[in-house]
């Protein structure tokens, strides 16, 4: 189901709803996201009761990049409309940006359950699994798919491709071949075959074939003419390979493999000058490469220092440390969440906010960011400002006690005392042992004039302690 | 009858005898990279009495002062081994690494020498079965590796290059790393080599007159990009001089061209024999050289972590090299173990060369760690199918798993075939007797070249095919085997002096034969 599909089923009754939905339409369409996600909301206002309009702001949102508040409002579709598998899917895509995997599977599980004829959900499973290296699994997504569906040639190759990742490189020979038989304008499909034959000396002379076939129907794909190369250069055919790599290199000046493979062919058949002048743009490549992994390490050597350092309270060399860190690498989250720390043991809570905003910027599925930030902000005397940054953590991990503990504490400070008591039960629920929660509880509702259950809970965190 | 196919298959080894010795490095974790590199074995006729003796190096702890002496075990030649440390006036007891046997001052007896995390050392065999330690200007004392015996500089003695890994500085790595391990691929290991700075790998000259000169920078063998650990001798142009391969880890392998007056051009880039195929560097740990398809030039073949195969380069003329493995079959099989030593050999007595190696991973943690990789791994042999392809040969004795590092090849029991040592990390070595026909064995001694005849070329011609042997000690990983060239009975033998001597010798039986350089005929 498409956004626009869904949107026909949006009852328009007031005219001020229409104008606001078309609006929000057409600045999505022309790529205006804010003004589209901006009107969305006032629709939502609206119309909270239907799902569309939370799912359609979510797309918004995750073309804007804004991967946390997509979140947030996908989850809202699905709690008015649970039925609807593209609400899922998305939700489990959303999820997987997260670096949430295990929640995005299950929420992608759920797309297939109810939607079973439609190959997104397995596609994306399949996906996941084969990302993470789990090829039993993701083969095993798409067989149940294909049982299903046994004439999807795109799921027959996304089969073969996940096969010839693994040790069975016989059945995704088969399996590519049954794809190339059915379609052997499949110019994929003829490449992947080829990589796979060429990994065993049997095989490599047909690989040639699949290459060359390949290559037939798709020319301007520069590992492919690479891989050719490489495979003639191997069965002594450096001649024809020399030209292959030099097609490749011509598509793809940075295709470092290329540049070496050319240069020992070359020096191979006597063209030392010209080979030269390749493996020397090979070389410079790799110690570019080395330098930055280099720098990797050191920043992550920094990384280390710096938090013995802290641990050991040198505040000021802590900071040198992780500064060190994000100049090496100034993507480096953790290095920016420990200064945001450093400076916040330092008392300095505005250099920590803005440090700990960075270390979000950089990593937006990280829950204990937005923690952090709502620490500081509850800090500067911030209490809406801490209580959104804990809505964004919960909406990232809705099952952490330690999250709803923080946030009932920081409601009863802003003087809701109901929904302090909601949020510490929940806390509670999830983690039924631990006594600071337990305290809180009790502490809430003796503010609440809840006599009977402070006591009870006064008397269940005694029992935690073992004081009675 | 047997079936051909299980001949095919069956390695050709039985257990030999259990040694008296218990390696050991570090403690079970292996929370430093040195404490994983194992140690090497050597096979050696120490006292000259026609059968080969085992030096087998130690490493210890490295708390000071608790290094554990390497052990020399003489055989009565009946396969018992007496340990004769004592008497011999060795135990080096640094944290040994390899070992490297040359007789440098061509006196007919071999000398020793010994590499170690800390100072190397020279051990002169006084000719009377004991050995002298003695300051002869080959004390490197960086972390040194494997090392080999060679006549560089053509004036018959040899002279000799030292693998230094890298500068591993325990406090500083303390320091730097707190909490003392790296991740790999989710585990808790030891850190390196990445990121420890490189040292270069040292050149001594032999100056005649018992000491050597260090010529590395002189001799253009000067690198800092490099983790050394495995080196060989070979005149991979043919062209008379002893080139230099080193197999690097992590980096990539380096190539140098012998000009022929002792010193060397680096060809690394240009030979294709410095990363694989694919441009990538590998983890070079063990080599050997040799002719691995029958056209007259040495091949290289390079062990490497596991995950990645082991590397077969062929020769293809003027010192440049091709990456095979895959098109030789030796991918596939290799790419779940991490190698170490290896050896090309010619096992089944056909005349090509077989493969053997051994493996054995660097991080204990890898057991039931759910990688699918394990700390002892088997050991492997190939049987080379006439220069098409290598086919793995399985037996019970090679498929049992153990940690093992060090490999050396000789004759232990006097039957001409080649028998193979093994070294364990903290374990006892493997003694493997070769099972199979008696074929010519062909010991050099030099007059105007080194006294081993070190890095003489022996052609055999039989069925109008030539086949190529060079000698040499050291090869594979930490390791110095037999200075041997063993054939089947072949028509017709050439032997090229490294001094620039040719003999030529008719057909001989199997056997036991030395030939004295320039006499064209066999002496006792």
């Amino acid at each position: 189901m498409t956004p626009g599909t869904i949107l026909l089923w949006v009852v328009l009754s007031q005219e001020s709803v229409e104008s606001l939905l078309t609006r929000a339409v057409l600045a999505e369409r022309d790529g205006r996201l804010e003004e589209a996600a901006r009107s969305y909301r006032e629709v939502e206002a609206l119309l909270p009761s239907v799902a569309a309009i939370p799912f359609n702001l979510s797309l918004v949102l995750v073309q804007e990049g804004k991967l946390t508040e997509a979140l947030a409002e996908i989850e809202k579709a699905i709690a008015l409309d649970p039925a609807e598998a593209p609400f899922h899917l998305l939700h489990g895509r959303i999820l997987r940006a997260l670096e949430s995997p295990e929640r995005a599977i299950e929420a992608l599980e759920e797309a297939v359950r109810l939607a079973p004829d439609s190959r997104d959900g397995f596609f994306e499973i399949a996906d996941l699994h084969q990302s993470r290296r789990e090829l039993e699994p993701a083969a095993l997504w798409l067989r149940r798919y294909l049982a299903l569906h046994p004439d999807d040639l795109e799921a027959l190759y996304f089969l073969g491709t996940v096969l010839s990742y693994g040790s069975g490189t016989e059945e995704a020979r088969r399996v590519l071949g049954d794809v190339v038989a059915s379609d052997p304008k499949h110019a994929r499909a003829w490449f992947r075959k080829a990589h796979v034959e060429a990994q065993k000396p049997e095989t490599m002379p047909s690989a040639v074939e699949s290459y060359r076939r390949s290559l037939e129907l798709e020319n301007e794909k520069a590992y492919v003419w690479y891989e050719y190369g490489s495979l003639l250069d191997k069965l002594g055919r450096s001649a024809e390979a020399i030209p292959a790599f030099e097609r490749a290199l011509a598509l793809d000046p940075e295709l470092s493999a290329a540049s070496y493979a050319l240069g020992n062919a070359l020096s191979r058949t006597g063209r030392t000058e010209e080979a030269r002048a390749h493996l020397e743009r090979f070389k410079n490549a790799r110690d570019e490469e080395e330098r930055a992994d280099a720098e990797a390490k050191r920043a992550l050597s920094a990384f280390a220092r710096g938090r013995k350092l802290l641990e050991e309270n040198h505040l000021d060399e802590a900071i040198s440390a992780f500064l060190e860190m994000t100049e090496l690498n100034p993507r480096a989250h953790q290095g920016y969440a420990f200064l945001a720390k450093a400076h916040f043991s330092r008392k300095e809570t505005p250099v920590a906010i803005a440090y700990v905003r960075r270390a979000i910027q950089l990593s937006p599925g990280t829950v204990e960011y937005p923690f952090l930030l709502s620490l500081f902000l509850k800090d500067r005397g911030d209490g809406p400002g801490a209580l959104d940054a804990l809505s964004t953590a919960l909406s990232l991990e809705p099952e952490n006690p330690t999250l709803h503990n923080a946030r009932g504490v920081l409601l009863e400070d802003l003087g809701d005392l109901e929904g302090a008591a909601r949020e510490l039960e929940r806390a509670v629920a999830l983690d039924a042992g631990n006594p600071a929660y337990t305290l809180n509880l009790a502490l809430a509702y003796e503010k609440l004039g809840l006599a009977d259950k402070a006591q009870a809970s006064f008397s269940r965190y005694r029992e935690q302690l073992g004081l009675r | 009858m047997i079936p051909l196919v299980a001949l095919w298959l069956e390695a050709p080894f039985l257990l030999g005898p259990r040694l008296d010795f218990q390696h050991r490095s570090g403690g079970p974790e292996k929370t430093y990279i040195v404490e994983t590199m194992g140690s090497g074995v050597a096979l050696l006729d120490y006292d000259s009495d026609a059968d080969l003796d085992l030096y087998l190096v130690n490493a210890g702890s490295l708390a000071p002062f608790a290094g554990a002496p390497d052990r020399l075990f003489r055989n009565d030649g009946s396969l018992g081994f007496e340990d004769v440390t004592r008497e011999a006036g060795l135990g080096d007891d640094g944290f040994g690494q390899g070992v490297a046997v040359g007789d440098v001052d061509n006196d007919g007896d071999p000398d020793l020498y010994v590499t170690s995390y800390g100072p190397n050392g020279l051990y002169r065999n006084n000719g009377d079965g004991t050995f002298t330690a003695v300051v002869a200007g080959v004390e490197d004392s960086r972390w040194s590796a494997s090392a080999a015996f060679a006549d560089v500089d053509g004036d018959g003695f040899l002279d000799l290059y030292v693998c230094n890994y890298l500068d591993f500085d325990r406090e500083l790595l303390d320091r730097l790393i707190p909490q003392r391990f790296c991740e790999w691929k989710g585990l808790r290991v030891n850190c390196g080599p990445r990121g420890f700075p490189h040292v270069s790998g040292a050149l001594f000259r032999n100056r005649r007159d018992g000491t050597f000169e260090d010529r590395t920078a002189a001799a253009g063998l000067e690198t800092l990009d490099a983790y050394a650990l495995g080196a060989v001798f070979s005149d991979l142009d043919l062209d008379g001089h002893p080139d230099l391969y080193v197999a690097s880890d992590s980096t990539g392998n380096l190539v140098f061209l012998n000009r022929g007056d002792g010193t060397f051009e680096d060809r690394s880039l240009l030979s294709g024999a410095a990363f694989s195929h694919a441009g990538e560097a590998q983890a070079g740990m063990g080599v050997d050289s040799g002719d691995v398809n029958g056209d007259g030039l040495p091949d290289l073949v390079v062990t490497n972590f596991s995950d990645d195969y082991d590397t077969l380069y062929l020769n293809q003329g003027g010192l440049t090299f091709l990456d095979s493995s895959d098109l030789l079959g030796l991918a596939v099989p290799t790419l779940p173990y991490l190698g170490w030593s290896v050896v090309l050999e010619d096992f089944d007595g056909d005349f090509d060369l077989d493969l053997f190696k051994v493996n054995g991973h660097v991080y204990p943690q890898v057991d039931g760690s759910g990688t699918g990789e394990s700390f002892r791994q088997p050991m492997q042999l190939f049987w080379n199918d006439e220069g098409r392809g290598f086919r793995e040969a399985t037996s019970s004795v090679l498929a049992e798993p153990r940690a093992a590092r060090g490999a050396s090849v000789g004759d232990l029991d006097g039957d001409t075939d080649p028998d193979v040592v093994v070294s364990v990390l903290d374990a006892e070595p493997v003694v493997l007797l070769h099972q199979g026909s008696p074929v010519v064995s062909l010991s050099l001694v030099g007059r105007t070249s080194n006294r081993d005849g070190i890095g003489a070329k022996v052609w055999a011609e039989s069925s109008g095919r030539k086949w190529l042997r060079e000698i040499r000690r050291a090869r594979g990983y930490l390791s110095s085997g037999e200075p041997v060239a063993r054939f089947p009975e072949a028509d017709r033998l050439t032997i090229e002096w490294p001094g620039g001597t040719r003999d030529e010798l008719g057909r001989l039986p199997p056997g036991f034969h030395v030939l004295l350089e320039g006499e064209g005929k066999l002496t006792n």
